[in-house]
């Protein structure tokens, strides 16, 4: 079991994607993945990101959704929790790009969490994300 | 208490309207590419004619990524530098989309 909990409607434009993207992947992740980005470096993330919208157009509105999957406590190490969080990203990752990072606990329930950050246009057609 | 709304930039506000002469075959045509894409047609022939001379497009950015990711992720611990590099190397054809 896990929880999930959705971050949908996100405000800031842009300024709130490197924000998200700077705060998940800070020195609390102890895994860092990506699809269609590089993960190393979340401020390439964010131009990555910002490039498929500038292709698209669509530079303003929602930003990202970011969604946190707290497991429970049957996941007890970040091999793991990080392989949860890579089969999650991928449910996106073919039409999304998609940075996830998983973290230690801090404030939600059991031993880890993951953030997967989504940017919500497409890089495939340049729709938004329905959530 | 008042909902907020994404509200897109006056920039990327599309106000102006044209219209187009095609064949019965363009017409079908580029139907045909807009539904493979899932895009409506006014989508798809202005990503077309915006980005038509980029011989980079979103989807091989991406797939050049995953790969990259992929092979960074296996010499990760052997040449930390190396995946540095190479990612940045990556990175500057991310600079051809723009």
């Amino acid at each position: 079991m896990a929880r999930i909990s959705v971050i949908r409607n996100t405000y800031g434009g842009s300024q709130y994607l490197k924000n998200a993207l700077n705060y998940v992947t800070d020195s609390r992740a102890m895994f860092v993945g990506g699809y269609g980005v590089n993960p190393c470096d979340p401020n390439i993330s964010y131009d990555q990101m910002m490039a498929i919208r500038r292709y698209f157009g669509k530079t303003s509105g929602n930003p990202l959704v970011h969604i946190v999957v707290a497991y429970n406590n049957q996941v007890q190490d970040i091999d793991t929790a990080a392989m949860y969080g890579n089969q999650c990203a991928q449910y996106f990752a073919n039409r999304f790009q998609v940075l996830y990072c998983t973290h230690a606990k801090d404030f939600h329930c059991g031993n880890f969490h993951t953030h997967i950050i989504i940017n919500s246009v497409s890089y495939i057609n340049g729709q938004m994300i329905q959530t | 208490m008042k909902m907020q709304k994404h509200l897109r930039a006056e920039s990327e506000r599309k106000g102006k309207v044209t219209s187009i002469r095609l064949t019965e075959e363009q017409h079908e045509l580029v139907q045909k590419k807009a539904k493979e894409k899932g895009m409506t047609v006014s989508s798809y022939i202005i990503t077309t004619a915006v980005n038509g001379g980029n011989a980079v497009t979103p989807e091989l950015l991406v797939s050049l990524q995953n790969i990259t990711n992929e092979a960074c992720s296996v010499m990760e611990e052997h040449d930390p530098d190396r995946v540095t590099a190479i990612q940045q190397e990556v990175n500057e054809l991310w600079q051809e989309l723009a």
